[in-house]
This record gives structure tokens, sequence and C-alpha cells, in this order.
């Protein structure tokens, strides 16, 4: 179009583009408001400014850290033990590591198929998912991703019309779901901080793992993380049957919400 | 919805939970309206749309009609924060404020479109500055919200075809506006 020569047309299509979404800043003041039940998390999941896929591969990260962490805790022969494997399996040497020491195990996001149904995700992974029977308030299904070698199919749930894909904004949760024989695939381990607690909480008739705690940024241009124990950045990890399921409520969630999805999941309905 | 879960037909929004979902349902059309109407920068935009949801928290009380009728209570509260900002500030609002916006980057689209999008969203919002308040709030109900003429006139309390009227006149004025913009930046 020549600048200069706005048709109502244009006028009108350029308005009907201009659709601009709060910022991170925004949501987290509304966290405090009274209306809202949730507890507002103070620091953020990645405190160094990153590339959307970045986001995407740490969010991709910690569901994979806490995959292996759940497999090795419900797998029956390695109950007893489950603790000291869980130390031994996720724990970094330290509380620190580089992004790019984190990357170097996660699934390259290029290989994910993403913004699938969640029907869409189930046939292709080849089994039934499983879904929360009931969402916390205000929250909805998002999308679904699928990633193949990991055979894990991720449905991610966010509070309406709130942007997706930035963990910042503590607007989404993330239920993630994987056969147990294909824990073996999951050596690209993404660990959890030396000094990560890892608490045993019942779910039904099943033990899950729980932790609370993030990567966080040590200055907006350093590479290296610091293990962050943030109250309220929980990620819920078992095994059901012969799946492992894992919940990351990002912030956005309580640990009792958790526990409250982790107990009532039913199969994906037609 | 609303209607159903609050019930009877007093303040329907009294609860925290029934606010909750009010604000959940309605805080994207709010900022929008906002950004729009104000221009910028994003932070007061954004002071002013979280203003809107706490001064209509606090007034819930008195506050009768079901969720369409709250839409236009929250607008107007928003509108007039607006106004209230604008004039305290004694300013017109800087079309550089889009400078400010913070976006997501979408993946997949080409820099050269981002670019010329974001130019002609500036000039957009520099030009809607310049027109009166009513004349811009009923633009952006209508292609920014996406509001019906209908709608408009029932908000404005307008008939139908007088709406439409000012509806036009205000885009011809936009427009004339985005021309004497680009003409003056060339």
């Amino acid at each position: 179009m020549n600048k200069n020569d706005w048709q109502e047309h244009d006028v009108a299509k350029a308005l009907e583009a201009f659709q601009p979404q709060p910022s991170g800043r925004f949501y987290q003041r509304m966290q405090r408001e009274p209306w809202m039940a949730q507890p507002m998390t103070i620091l953020t999941r990645v405190a160094p400014k990153r590339a959307p896929n970045r986001r995407w591969i740490l969010v991709m990260g910690l569901l994979a850290t806490l995959f292996i962490v759940g497999t090795v805790l419900v797998t029956p022969p390695l109950r007893a033990l489950a603790q000291e494997m869980l130390e031994l399996f996720a724990r970094a040497p330290k509380d620190e590591i580089t992004g790019q020491e984190l990357e170097a195990n996660v699934p390259p996001v290029d290989s994910w198929q993403r913004e699938l149904s969640q029907m869409q995700a189930e046939q292709l992974a080849g089994f039934d998912i499983w879904v929360p029977h009931q969402l916390p308030f205000g929250y909805r299904f998002n999308q679904a991703a699928y990633l193949s070698m990991e055979q894990m199919v991720i449905s991610f749930y966010s509070v309406a019309d709130a942007p997706m894909v930035d963990p910042r904004l503590h607007t989404n949760f993330v239920l993630a779901q994987q056969p147990a024989t294909y824990a073996d695939r999951s050596n690209r381990m993404f660990p959890v901080g030396t000094s990560a607690v890892i608490e045993t909480v019942q779910l039904g008739d099943v033990q899950g793992a729980y932790v609370e705690g993030v990567w966080c940024g040590t200055s907006s241009d350093s590479e290296t993380l610091q293990w962050c124990p943030l109250p309220k950045q929980g990620i819920l990890r078992w095994q059901r049957d012969e799946w492992v399921f894992t919940l990351d409520g990002a912030g956005s969630i309580t640990r009792e919400q958790m526990i409250e999805l982790a107990t009532n999941l039913v199969p994906l309905q037609e | 919805m609303i209607r159903a879960l609050l019930g009877g037909g007093g303040a329907p929004y009294t609860s925290a939970e029934a606010f909750r979902t009010l604000y959940e349902r309605t805080h994207m059309p709010v900022y929008r309206f906002v950004y729009t109407l104000h221009g910028g920068p994003v932070a007061d935009v954004e002071d002013i749309a979280a203003e809107t949801f706490e001064r209509a928290w606090n007034g819930r009380a008195r506050f009768r009609g079901d969720e369409h009728d709250a839409m236009g209570w929250l607008l107007t509260i928003a509108r007039n924060l607006v106004i209230d900002k604008q004039r305290t500030e004694h300013r017109r609002p800087s079309p550089l404020a889009i400078d400010q916006l913070e976006r997501e980057p979408l993946a997949g689209v080409l820099v050269e479109h981002a670019v010329l999008q974001d130019e002609q969203q500036r000039l957009l919002l520099a030009a809607l500055q310049t027109l009166p308040v009513e004349e811009r709030e009923m633009i952006v109900l209508h292609y920014v919200l996406g509001w019906q003429v209908k709608r408009i006139a029932a908000h404005y309390n307008l008939r139908p075809n007088t709406a439409t009227v000012k509806l036009r006149r205000a885009l011809e004025r936009l427009r004339h506006q985005l021309r004497d913009e680009t003409e003056s930046e060339r």
C-alpha cells in the first residue's frame, strides 16, 4: 500500500489488526487483586531475556527433569529407594548451571508438533491421554504438543485470552503424559538444584514427587542460572499404571490445586 | 452464564468468584480499549486498565445488570480514567508510545511485514489521538473490539442510523488525519 494513500478499508483493516496484549507486569499486578484467589509469585521463571524458543526449551527442560524423577519414584522395585534415587538422578552437581548445559539435553523445539488439539495429539501418540476432570477456575485448554522421540503428549492450559507461551506471566500450567516404558529415553536429564527439596505426596492410591523451585537468572546478561527454591513454582510428577505424568504449575496454580488435578484425571472424551 | 452463576436480581458481582469471572472475560477488551484510546506508553495503559478493575471492584455493590451491561460499565470507567489521565498530564498522547509496545515476537512472521505493521500502527495511534474522545471511542469499539453498530448505538443511547453516521464520519476524519500524518513524515 502506498503510505500516502489510506483508503477507508485500509484504515479499517489496520484498526482490526491492532490487538495489543497486556504484559506480564499487568498480570502480576492483577494476581494481587482481592478477587484473584491465587497469590502471586514474586520472581520470574526465567530472569534473563530469552527468545520465545528458549522459554519453550526451559519449560521443556523442567518437564524432562521431573519426568525422570517421577519415573524413578513410582517404579515399584525402586520405590523404596526413591528418595535416594531421585536425588542421585535429578540433582545437578551444584545450584548453578549454564543455559547451554540445560539446553544440551532438551529435545530441540523444532522437533515438537505444536498447536494441536488434544484429540490430534492423542492420535499422533497412539495412546489414550488423560485430562483434568475439572480445571481450576478461569482456566481452559489452550493447545497440545507431541514429542515423538519421547512419546510425550503435553497439554497447555491457560487463563482465557492470556498469552500462552511466556511462563513469566503465571497464567498457564502444563500437563504432560508419557508411557513409563519410555523412561529410559529420558536420559536427556535436566537436573534440579543440589539443594532442591523433593517431597513425596499422596495422590489417591499412588504417590508422586513434588518439587518447588526454578532455575533463575543471576543477572540480565548472564548465561548462568541458579537454583531458586521458590514457593509456588511447583512441579508434580507421578506414575499411574503404565503412564508417567508431569504437572508443571508454572507459578500459576497452587500445590493443593496440582494435587487435586493429579488425583482426578479422566480419559479424554471424544 | 454469568447470570446463571450469580442468580437473583441484586448486585451480581459482589463475590470475588463472580468478579473474577468478569475480569477473566473482559480484561482483554478493556485493555485494548484503554490502549487504543490512550495511545500509550504501555505502563500507563496497564495502570489504567488495572485501575479500571479496581474501581469496579470497589463499586461492585452498586452495579446492577448482566455481563453485557458490565462491559459497558467497565469501559465507561476506563474512558473516564483515560480522560483524567490525559487531562492531568496536560498533553496529547505521544504517538511514539507505540514504539514501546511490548509484543511477543511471533515465529514465522516476516520481519518486513512486522516493520510495516509497526509503522502503520504507530501512524494509526498517532492519528487516533487527534480525534475527539467520543469519535475515538466509537472507532475503537467498532473496529478494535468488534462491536456491532447496534450495540454501539445502545451504549451511547443513539439510534442505529445516527451511530452509523457518526462512525463513518469518525472513520473519514481518521483517514484524512492519517493522510496528513503520512504526508508530514515524508
